[in-house]
This record gives structure tokens, sequence and C-alpha cells, in this order.
């Protein structure tokens, strides 16, 4: 049992080479101080688009981005049961662009994101909501059943970080790039036969929605301005109904363009599918605002919670190179 | 749910608790219930099928013992319910391949059906009494242990250990253990690591030619050993669990120095099944003896030849339709009956002091002439023919030098435990000669035997090919 366990510890992906999203949900837990005011759920337009050092230092906004690569909308719900167990925040953004998935596509982002909770029933729950027909829940349980044929592709990371702890690879859920790609038109998308959003997406809607009621946290949604995939206008209206329904915040940040300033040309890494740094300040400094009106507050003044943010600051510039 | 599937472990798991647990008096019916879930969770819509064959073969029983002295009624009865089962088989097997496969075989048919027919010619020989109970003749037929693929268990054989009470044992438990350690270890790290190699070669004909071929018989030849062997392994480990101990089905075949010894060790099951119940009784039938009779006019050699291997072609055909109606099993059924009798014309004119020299060259010709034959497996129709025919014309042998068989994702690595793999079961297959290897190793202190087994154990989940991507990969018997 013992070489089993130390071979699991070898043999599963340490994502510190491209992906390295695999690492994003667990560094979580390795925050000692989970006195979060915001939580942002979502996909890679979350992670891409929000800065909490700059809500940070801008506001005084102590977030942070549980995201992760193609995070499907029962994921987030799981993933904020999950951090209520921690703490809760007053404010929870989430991106809305999952609604469009009714199932996992792909077993390598089931894996991203939920290799990295914390085990508990509502891994569990995730877990099970997430398995696609050739997954099972064994190989969660016991990894080394999954990666097992990773034998011949081991190479250093997989044995100096069997047990030691993993350089962070974001700033609290924030992924930061600063190379620049100019975004190419991508045009319309293609009509659909049905722009209503599957039932199972509008059900966990409701849970994420109605768990930040019983815990009186704030929800707002958002949609975050990347270029693809396309967001249907019908999309939009479905949800901005959801929300005028329920009294809720929803920011298409389209249609804010103008007083966010994102500029095609030099906000976006990859040609307009995700935004770098640049692009995400500016969608942290207009959103700031409206996280404070939602019941974030300005925590400046705590001097543990600044010292925290002072060394994660000076490392985000340094990387920032400003 | 196959035996090397997380639900087969839970299923196995329920089943052995409930079968040592409840009272002895019932475990015959756990193993039905059993049976018949495991059947189901198949996912198979055959039940029908070998429901028809229980009924069939249950009452042809009951009737043949009642009629035994009438002899027009009681070969009739046997005709008609033999046939009965059969002509289900060859209609499923014609349907499946005129179907391409649409229309899916019921699980077992092809072994389940010999077992029938067989209970039924041994209760009119008097060699087995009826089985009265319906239920436990289900339990016979559909023992979920063999009905996927096999041992071909006679009905003497296993009737009282099916049927009797038995304690917890802790030999047969962890024998069984070890045995299905083993065969997992040479289904999943062996066969399955080769499986893909194999389809993509002998899926492509136009582009694999010459060595390719080469490659794929030596390759087919191990994955279907390490395959079925594993498999049955992995069954008669299951059973032993269970306190019921299944005949071997193989025994070193890749050892023996002649396609008669060959058959003798391979798929031992069928083989004996055919020779029992089809080659001697067609053999000694009267329209061959009245055959020989004609013949010993004219040459006594001949009389005495003729028949022989007239039933032998006979049931090699036969053989060959078992496997799959479609031209390349019967290709396949008639060449070993060819074969059979070409090597068995030539083995009166070799000296037979040569026959010691030349072991090890019988070995390895035996090996090559069986692995020519699993070709015929890899091709439709006659392909095989074709792709045996370019390793002559085409020589493109550098492919095993220049990175040419590292296809369907094969690397090196994968060639390397193949090898690796393949010393280890040579290895144990010698040692094997003299003495089981499980009783070898049971003979050795505690840490020794706790190290083997916890080693191939770790051999089985690093380097098994499992998971993701590899459920399709069923026994490859499974398909008959």
């Amino acid at each position: 049992m013992t070489v089993l366990f130390l071979l699991q510890k070898l043999l599963v992906p340490k994502y510190m080479d491209n992906p390295v999203e695999g690492r994003f949900i667990k560094e979580y837990y390795e925050e000692d101080n989970k006195d979060f005011d915001v939580l942002f759920l979502g996909d890679c337009e979350v992670y891409e688009s929000f800065s909490p050092p700059k809500l940070w230092e801008e506001y005084g906004i102590n977030s942070y981005i549980r995201g992760s690569a193609n995070q499907y909308i029962w994921q987030s719900y799981y993933l904020l049961e999950d951090t209520l167990r921690y703490n809760t925040p007053k404010v929870c953004v989430f991106n809305v662009l999952s609604m469009k998935y009714d199932h996992s596509t792909n077993e390598a982002y089931n894996r991203m994101t939920l290799d990295g909770m914390e085990w508990s029933q509502i891994k569990a729950k995730s877990i099970i909501a997430s398995m696609r027909d050739e997954e099972h829940f064994t190989e969660y349980v016991f990894p080394i059943l999954r990666y097992h044929d990773r034998w011949d592709e081991l190479d250093k990371n997989d044995v100096k970080y069997m047990f030691k702890e993993q350089p962070g690879a974001t700033y609290n859920g924030y992924y930061m790039r600063t190379d620049v790609k100019a975004a190419n038109p991508f045009g319309e998308g293609k009509p659909l036969a049905d722009y209503d959003f599957d039932d199972r997406c509008w059900r966990y809607l409701d849970m994420i929605r109605m768990s930040c009621e019983v815990n009186d946290i704030e929800l707002v949604l958002v949609k975050a301005p990347t270029l693809y995939p396309y967001w249907y206008e019908e999309w939009d209206r479905n949800i901005e109904s959801y929300a005028e329904n329920y009294g809720l915040t929803y920011i298409n940040f389209y249609d804010v363009n103008d007083e966010v300033g994102i500029d095609y040309n030099t906000d976006t890494y990859d040609g307009g599918l995700h935004l770098n740094l640049s692009g995400a300040e500016k969608m942290s400094s207009y959103i700031g605002e409206i996280l404070l009106e939602a019941g974030a507050e300005d925590r400046r003044g705590e001097e543990a919670l600044s010292d925290i943010w002072g060394k994660k600051l000076a490392k985000y510039h340094e990387q920032a190179g400003n | 749910m196959t035996y090397l599937s997380y639900g087969f472990a839970v299923f196995l798991m329920f089943g052995l608790i409930a079968y040592y647990t409840l009272p002895s008096v019932f475990q015959w019916k756990i193993l039905l219930i059993l049976s018949v879930l495991f059947y189901i969770f198949q996912g198979k819509s055959g039940f029908v099928f070998v429901a028809a064959t229980v009924i069939i073969t249950w009452s042809g029983g009951v009737l043949l013992d009642k009629k035994r002295d009438n002899n027009s009624v009681s070969p009739a009865l046997l005709i008609i319910c033999s046939f009965a089962n059969v002509f289900m088989l060859l209609l499923m097997k014609s349907l499946f391949h005129f179907s391409k496969g649409d229309i899916l075989l019921p699980l077992g048919i092809a072994f389940y059906t010999l077992m029938a027919v067989g209970y039924l010619i041994d209760v009119r020989r008097e060699a087995v009494m009826p089985q009265k109970n319906i239920a436990k003749l289900a339990l016979y037929l559909l023992y979920f242990p063999h009905i996927v693929i096999g041992p071909i268990s006679r009905y003497d054989d296993v009737c009282e250990s099916l049927f009797s009470e038995k304690k917890w044992n802790k030999d047969n438990f962890f024998y069984g253990v070890r045995r299905i350690i083993w065969g997992a270890f040479k289904k999943l790290v062996i066969a399955n690591r080769i499986m893909p190699i194999v389809e993509e070669i002998s899926g492509d004909p136009g582009r694999y030619k010459g060595a390719y071929i080469l490659v794929l018989m030596f390759l087919y030849a191990i994955e279907l050993y390490a395959d079925f062997s594993g498999g049955i392994d992995v069954v008669l480990g299951v059973s032993a669990m269970f306190g019921i101990r299944l005949k071997e089905n193989f025994l070193r075949p890749y050892f023996s120095k002649s396609l008669a010894e060959y058959w003798r060790r391979w798929h031992i099951s069928m083989s004996s099944w055919f020779r029992d119940y089809m080659f001697y009784p067609i053999s000694t039938s009267e329209p061959m003896q009245k055959l020989s009779r004609n013949l010993r006019k004219q040459n006594r050699t001949l009389a005495r030849k003729v028949p022989v291997y007239l039933s032998l072609i006979l049931v090699w055909l036969a053989t060959g339709l078992w496997h799959g109606v479609a031209l390349n099993y019967v290709a396949w059924g008639l060449l070993n009956g060819l074969l059979l009798i070409l090597f068995k014309e030539l083995e009166g004119i070799r000296a037979g002091k040569e026959k010691q020299r030349n072991k090890y060259l019988a070995v390895a010709f035996t090996f090559f002439i069986t692995s020519s034959l699993k070709l015929f497996d890899c091709y439709d129709g006659l392909g095989a023919f074709a792709a045996f025919g370019t390793m002559i014309t085409k020589f493109n042998y550098n492919i095993i030098m220049n990175g040419g068989l590292l296809v369907a994702g094969a690397s090196v690595y994968d060639y390397v435990v193949i090898a690796a793999g393949c010393v280890m079961i040579f290895l144990s297959s010698l040692a094997a000669r003299e003495r089981s290897i499980s009783e070898r190793i049971e003979g050795l202190p505690v840490f020794a035997r706790v190290f083997l087994w916890g080693t191939l154990i770790i051999i089985c989940v690093v380097f098994g090919v499992y998971g993701i991507g590899y459920e399709k990969a069923d026994f490859i018997y499974n398909r008959f």
C-alpha cells in the first residue's frame, strides 16, 4: 500500500508546464487567510478577466477567483459550497458563459477542476455531476488508476513535487498573461435551432442563487467581453430576464466596453479569446465600484491583511514588469 | 461489466459475502442469482436465447432419460434438441456476421451451446444422470465465471462442486486471488498493450505489408494467448473463490512440438469437446465404417486413414463455424484440418532418432504455423492469404529498426514492456513444467510471497493498459 501511495504521488500530474491550469483550484486551500469578501466563479473568462491584486490596490477589496479551465456551472455551484466550508463572502461574481454547457465535454477539464478540490461530500457530488460515461468514481478516489500510464512521460517536476509544495501559479486565482496579440474578427455565430439554455443549467443557476440568498451573499452575474465563444443576443436576453426576475445585477461587459475601455488590439493575448493583464486591470477598475456597492469593503486599514497583500503585490508587479 | 472492471469487483465482493454468510443450503441459488444478474448487467438482450437453451436442454435431458430404452425416439430426441441449440447458435452467428455486428450475439452463446449439447449427449450415453431441477441446469449453463470465455465445462466435472454446500476455505480463496492477479497481468499489461498495434496493422492491409505481417503474426499470437489465458486465469480464480475448481484450458501451448500437440494444449476444453462429441462419434459411425470397408477392398492404408481424415476435416469445419459463420473462420478450420493431416503423414517419414535433436526447431516451427493460422482472425474473407503472401513479396524488414513499428501510438517503452512481460510468462511457464508456479511461490517465506505478489499487483496497476480509452477492451473470446 505504501508503494502504491508513493507511486500515486509520483504519477499524478503536477501541471508545472502547459497546462498550468490544473493547479488553480488547489491553490485556494494554501491561503492562510481565506476571509475573502468577494468570490469569483467561472471558467477562463473569469481567471483571465479580473485581477484580485488590482482590486485590492485600487479598492481594498479582498477577493479570490475560484476559476478553472472550462469550469461547468455545476462545478461552480459545488465550488461555492466548498468555499462556504471556510468562509462566507459578501459578494459572489459568476460568469455566465458556462450556461451553454449542459454536460461535461472533456475529461481533462473535469480533472483540472476536480482533482484540486479537497475531499468532502461536496467534492464527491461535484464528481458525480461531472463524470462522463467513460469515467469512474473509483479513479477519482484513487488517481493512480487514472494516471498510471504517465510512467513513460515522467519528468523531474514529477519527482520534485511529490511532496514539496508547488509555487503559486496565480494571484488569488488570477492567471497573469502580459503578452499581446491583437484580436482577429470572429464574425457572428451560426444560427442555432434553440437558444434556450438546458434545464440542468437553469437548475444549477437557481442553486447558486439560492445558496447566495441563504448565506446572505450578493450574487452578481457577469459576461466577460471575450470575442469567442460567440455570446448570442438571445442568450443574453435570457440571462437579463433571469437577473431582472430575481433582482440580480447582470453586467454584460460587451455593453459597457466604452466605459471599461477594452482595446482589442492591446488588451488580449490570444487574439480576443482571453484578456491579458492590461485588460484584466481595466475590468477590475470598472467592477470594483460595483463590488463595493454590492457589499464588499475597503479593508486596506487591516494591518494583517495589508501585510499579506503587500507581499503578493510585490511579486505581482515584478512579474508584470512595473 | 467485464471481469476486470470496477463494477465486477463490487459485484464479486457482494456475491462472495452473500455466498459465505447466508445459510450454505442457499449457495447454489445465490450462484444462480449472481449468474442471472451478471448476464443482465452485461447489457445483452440475448437472455431469451439462453433461457430457450436452458428449457430445451433441461426438457431434452428429462425426456432422454424417460425414453432411454426407446431406440427410435431417443436418438431423434437427441438430434432435435441438439439441433435446436446449434441452430440458434448458427442463426445468431450468421445474423451477427451479415449485419456487420449490428445484431449482437447473445453473451456466451458459443460456449453454453456446446455445454448444452455435450450434456444431452452425456445423458443419452448414460454418462451422467439428467438434472431434474431446471434451476440447477440453468446454473450449470449460466454459471457466470465460465459463460463469457469458457472453459467449456462438462456437466460431470462441475455438477457436484456447483451444487454442494461449501465452507469458506482460505486456500481456495487466496489461490483464486493469485490466479486473478496473474490473469490481470497477462490481460492488462501484455494483451491490452499489443491490441492497438494489431488493430492498426490488420485494419489497413493496403498500407501494412511484408514485415508488418510477420510482426502482426507474432504479436497477435502473444496477444491472443495473454488475453485468452489471462481471462481463463481470472475465470478460474473467481470460481475458486467460491470453492469451485474449473479445469485448466491452457497448458503452455507455445511449447508444443506439433500442431496436434498444440491442440491438446490450447483451448483444451474446446478441442476435447469436438474430439469427444464430434470426431469420435463421426469417425466410428456406420457411414464411416462402411466407407472403410469399401476402401479396404482397394487399399488397407486408405481404409484406415480416409475415414479418420474425413472426420477430421468435418470436425475442423465445424470448429471454424463455431468461431464464426464467415469465410475466414471456415478457411481457418479447414486449414487446421489439412495441416494436421499433412503433418501426420510427414511424421512417419522422419526417423525417430532425429526427433530429439529437432525439439527446439519443432517448437519454433509449430509456433510459426499456429501464428500464421491466427492471421485468419485478423482479416476478413481470405485476406490472410494475401497478407501472408506479402511477407515474401515485400522486403521491408528495416521497419523493425527504423521506427516503423511505432504505430497506433506505441512507443519503444511499450515494446520493452511487452518483451519483459513475455519473458515473465516464458520463465513462469518453464518453471511450471514440473510444479505449478503458485505452489512454488507458496513454498517461499511469507515476506518473499508478499513481495512477489505485491510487485505483480503494482506492475498491473502501473503498467496495465486500462481506464479512459480502453473500456472497450473486452476479452477477445467475448465475441464468440
